[in-house]
């Protein structure tokens, strides 16, 4: 069993394209929402969202690529060149032995409502079979395998919104197990007006602004954009002279079984996932120093996430911010976002801010860095992730030389909640959900 | 750890929805009809379709509404599986008015997951939702927005039955279902649960027909190239104890290896994403032989994923001949039966081959499922009775 580290990061994001373009506005408290111009709003009622306006796919593929796949694709193609190029992965020592797994909610959602349009308005002649082609969710883990020659396993996890940490943990538990010496993985998400539609019948969609934990929060903003993160085995990283940026820690994953929208009220899921990765690590609550939130903003998802917060940490009062109040919410991509600034925060020190942040929800009891990011020196980071179906998915990230060796790391445990019910749940089909 | 990563994997039950049968008695019966592959009639044009499936005898009659086709077919195999493992068994629940189910193992919630495999998920239903969203987005129904998103049927699985392990789905093409038994096989081994739902599922739809069809790789005529689409769910309850588990069923196999592989890119084809090799077959068959510690020479049973595809069955046939050799091994193409069930085929293959090893006389003990995808990339595992 080996350590894992993150050798490289290439990132697409609503506040720019690139690491060092997306750390800058994190770290400066830039707001990525604006007027969506992707796709007509007429009739949604909501008409903000955190484009990725600034990636253009000519920018990055060449004529032949750019025909060949779709945004999101493109987007993971992309991401995993820079990730590549910063981790000086030329060639890969050992294609049969690297794997891609890509996570994703829809996939190319928009490119599936393009032909479900065309199909609609103009009949199927109009549907154009190469597009078709550029459809399948497995393409995203395929292209990012081909993008650098990998011949390993590739698979893509569309865990909604907690895709990127199920992804980020699945290669972590591949490498760690010896199936594989290196992994691409990461996650993709496009904008898509039956997605923002969806959202805002559920009433689940903000107004104007993203407010996570805060008192007058009214729900996300839809966002795209991609994270690519390049891991590898310790033995692997020293035999090409590669740098670590940081150490994937532990890794925790539970479902709820309770409702397809409606968070477990207690949390008690989250709160397993999120134990199970502290342990995993080989630490305990009080180690870590910073909790990435999944801070989606809405009535519901952040006075329960505060709730396990507080009772996985008890009086260790953590920093917790939620960077979707300036990139919103990516879906499948936004635990993989997410996870690109917690090794940031191990790496530089800093700890981003919470944006839109004026007074706490009375049901939010953590500790917000409110509005300007702050110097903390993190050196274990919790990236948690929730997603509809009542999946929760929680990595730590820590600085390279922090974590105890990897034999030393108990596994994970089944906790003590048990079902008082298990018949099926009626539907909620308005209000109170939580947006994984 | 409950198990390391190549601890082989013992199937206690499996539930079957499937165009040949919707119990796994009916599955079963038509494979008992049929011993090999020289006596399956030759593929057809016809798409299979699980024809007038009622869920109402299985799921009841309330809460039931928003469930999509593919969500109703993967809680009726799941139900068979779960209670064929002895995990829970039929309750009810009067104030409900639907079946319910108690648990009888001390096994906990927690320690069971759910891993599906499905290529397309809901389609007809996110192609109803886009639908509607260009006629009125107002009309969009929240209650079956969820269903758009391809994990929320597996979320369903887990919330009839209130399991609480790691859900996960998987999306990888046809090798999908193979590769969700190596997605559970990593759970146990990092002690995030003892035990699997574990399979495949897909469904027909007006969508997924139209984008074939569409696309020009439907079959048009007997003998001829191209798929016959299908549908169906298979789901298998797996652990990795090492004896009969706590109710002291034995099981029915063990799947013993896992093997995957990609193929390079093509660099010089003029859609250099669509092909299969059988250099890449062969590696990922090699893969799991070696993990299963046996040898091709061993097998009784190949379960291939030839579909009508030339260029995937092309590949198949020449990695099988050079893999087997001489060796009298049965080949047999789930497909031929079943259509191509994409993100399913996979785990119906594996059911295949379990009604094959578990046929009275039995016709082996050793199969190699095969499960090639669009893309280059192959998957394969073992499956062993050990009653030889």
């Amino acid at each position: 069993m080996q350590r894992v580290f993150i050798t490289g990061m290439g990132v697409v994001s609503p506040l720019g394209t690139g690491l060092s373009t997306y750390w800058s506005g994190l770290k400066g408290g830039e707001s990525g929402a604006a007027p969506i111009t992707a796709f007509d709003t007429t009739g949604i009622g909501r008409d903000i969202g955190c484009e990725a306006k600034g990636f253009h796919v000519r920018d990055h593929l060449r004529g032949t690529e750019a025909r060949t796949m779709g945004r999101a694709s493109a987007m993971v193609v992309a991401a995993t060149r820079m990730a590549a190029d910063m981790a000086r992965l030329k060639s890969l020592p050992s294609p049969e032995r690297t794997a891609a797994f890509l996570g994703t909610t829809m996939g190319e959602g928009n490119l599936l409502a393009q032909l479900h349009t065309a199909w609609i308005t103009e009949g199927a002649q109009a549907v154009a079979p190469q597009k078709i082609l550029q459809y399948g969710g497995s393409l995203l883990s395929i292209h990012a395998a081909r993008t650098v020659g990998a011949q390993g396993p590739a698979m893509t996890l569309p865990a909604a919104c907690a895709a990127g940490n199920y992804a980020i943990g699945y290669s972590a538990d591949q490498i760690r197990q010896g199936m594989v010496d290196m992994a691409i993985t990461g996650a993709a998400e496009v904008l898509e007006r039956a997605e923002l539609a969806g959202f805002a019948r559920l009433g689940a969609v903000a107004k104007n602004t993203c407010r996570p934990f805060d008192k007058d929060r009214d729900g996300i903003l839809v966002g795209e954009g991609a994270a690519i993160l390049v891991l590898e085995s310790e033995s692997h990283m020293r035999a090409r002279g590669a740098e670590p940026l940081a150490e994937v820690g532990g890794y925790g994953l539970a479902c709820d079984g309770h409702h397809v929208t409606h968070p477990n009220p207690e949390g008690a899921g989250n709160a397993r996932a999120m134990g199970n990765a502290i342990r995993t690590s080989g630490l305990t609550p009080s180690d870590v120093d910073h909790v990435n939130a999944h801070g989606t903003g809405t009535p519901t998802n952040d006075p329960v996430e505060s709730q396990v917060i507080r009772k996985v940490f008890g009086a260790h009062d953590v920093a917790v911010t939620s960077v979707k109040s300036m990139i919103g919410h990516c879906m499948g991509a936004a635990s993989a976002l997410e996870a690109v600034a917690c090794v940031q925060s191990v790496r530089t020190g800093w700890v981003p801010p919470t944006i839109n942040h004026g007074q706490k929800g009375p049901e939010c009891d953590v500790r917000v860095i409110a509005n300007q990011a702050q110097r903390l020196h993190p050196k274990v980071v919790l990236n948690n992730a929730l997603a509809f179906g009542g999946y929760n998915a929680v990595v730590t990230f820590a600085a390279p030389d922090v974590l105890p060796p990897v034999s030393d790391r108990p596994l994970a445990t089944f906790g003590d909640d048990h079902p008082e019910d298990n018949h099926p749940k009626e539907n909620h089909p308005r209000g109170d959900h939580h947006v994984g | 750890m409950w198990a390391s990563t190549t601890t082989p994997l013992a199937i206690r039950s499996y539930g079957v929805v499937s165009p040949v049968g919707i119990t796994v008695q009916s599955w079963n019966a038509h494979w008992s009809q049929r011993g090999a592959s020289t006596e399956l009639p030759p593929p057809t044009i016809e798409k299979k379709v699980i024809e007038d499936f009622d869920v109402t005898p299985y799921l009841g009659k309330k809460g039931n509404r928003n469930f999509d086709r593919l969500t109703q077919l993967l809680l009726v195999g799941a139900e068979q599986a779960m209670v064929g493992s002895g995990v829970q068994t039929h309750g009810t629940n009067p104030a409900q008015g639907a079946v319910a189910f108690q648990w009888t193992h001390p096994w906990t919630p927690e320690q069971v997951g759910v891993s599906i495999s499905t290529s397309y998920g809901s389609q007809d239903v996110i192609a109803g939702a886009s639908r509607t969203c260009e006629e009125n987005p107002r009309h969009l129904n929240p209650a079956r927005f969820p269903n758009t998103i391809i994990t929320t049927p597996a979320g369903y699985v887990s919330i009839r039955h209130a399991l609480r392990g790691p859900n996960t789905t998987v999306v990888s093409g046809n090798p999908g279902a193979l590769d969700a038994v190596l997605n559970a096989r990593t759970h146990i081994a990092q002690g995030r649960a003892r035990a699997f739902l574990v399979g495949g599922a897909e469904v027909l739809g007006e969508a997924l027909e139209g984008a074939a069809q569409a696309t020009g790789i439907l079959r048009t005529s007997t003998p001829g190239e191209g798929l016959t689409l299908g549908e169906g769910i298979a789901l298998f309850f797996v652990d990795a104890d090492t004896g009969n588990h706590a109710n002291n069923r034995p099981p029915l196999a063990w799947i013993t290896g896992y093997g995957t592989a990609l193929g390079p890119a093509l660099t010089h084809s003029p859609n250099p994403l669509v092909f299969a090799s059988a250099d890449t077959v062969l590696r990922a068959a090699r893969a799991a032989l070696c993990e299963a510690g046996i040898t091709p020479d061993q097998l009784d049973l190949v379960c291939t994923s030839k579909s009508g595809l030339n260029y995937i069955d092309q590949a198949e046939d020449q990695a099988l001949d050079q893999l087997l050799g001489v060796c009298p091994t049965t080949r047999i193409s789930p497909k031929d039966h079943l259509g191509e069930t994409f993100g399913a085929s996979g785990a119906l293959a594996m059911a295949t081959a379990l009604a094959h090893l578990s046929a009275s006389p039995p016709r082996g003990c050793n199969a190699l499922i095969l499960s090639t995808g669009f893309y280059g990339n192959t998957s394969a595992i073992v499956m062993q009775t050990r009653s030889a």
